[in-house]
């Protein structure tokens, strides 16, 4: 638990997309976390594998 | 089609009014349209002037306009060369223009006119003519951050809204 597998970098800009795509179809069914860091907070959503 | 290359008049307004729309409740709003024009002199001539097109909003049924799409000459062209017979476009003298209505989505009923104003020099065609509206999911906007679909088998959309100013970075973590 806890290993990032996939990563967006954000371009030196500070300007980021509104959508951003992850495959994840390689990886095995279970409980992932999508984590977001700005630069004064950080977001999560839990999703689903299947 | 506007047959500017027989109409004989010079600076005569004709306008093409469009049944009115109501963008209330969308999230973006754009007027798209097909265009193909010529000239009939070079567009580098000077002391020329030019059949006008524009692109027109009313939120008064048409007693006052805003002027949202102005060409002529150079910018309204898309047939290279300066053509002296009547102009028929070919498929590739279409240009796809549109025009940015999201500041009137709060406008109520809205009339799109275009108008052209002659200067008898060389045809102009329209096509494919729509409003485009955009509504943003309503979780999304509520939430600021959204990943769909959730269960997924394959991609992930990662989505923000507004603009994620000062994001540093996404991970997906297992």
């Amino acid at each position: 638990m806890g290993q990032k597998f996939a990563q967006i970098d954000v371009p030196s800009s500070g300007l980021a997309s509104t959508i951003n795509t992850f495959d994840i179809s390689r990886y095995p069914a279970g409980m992932y976390v999508v984590r977001a860091v700005f630069d004064d907070r950080v977001v999560i959503k839990k999703v689903i594998k299947n | 089609m506007i047959n500017n290359f027989n109409y004989t008049a010079h600076g005569q307004q004709d306008y093409l009014r469009l049944p009115t729309v109501n963008l209330g409740g969308t999230d973006s709003a754009f007027f798209s349209f097909n265009v193909a024009a010529a000239i009939f002199t070079d567009t580098a001539a000077t002391n020329n002037s030019w059949d006008t097109l524009e692109v027109l909003l009313s939120t008064d049924c048409g007693l006052s306009y805003t002027s949202l799409y102005k060409k002529w000459g150079a910018t309204l062209v898309t047939h290279a060369n300066a053509d002296i017979s009547f102009f028929v476009p070919s498929a590739i003298d279409w240009r796809k223009d549109s025009v940015n209505l999201t500041p009137y989505i709060n406008s109520g009923n809205i009339l799109l006119a275009f108008r052209n104003i002659t200067e008898n020099k060389n045809n102009i065609y329209l096509d494919d003519v729509n409003v485009l509206t955009l509504t943003i999911n309503p979780n999304l906007k509520a939430a600021g951050f959204l990943v769909t679909p959730n269960p997924a088998t394959s991609n992930i959309q990662v989505q923000f809204y507004p603009n994620p100013f000062g994001l540093r970075g996404i991970g997906c973590i297992i």
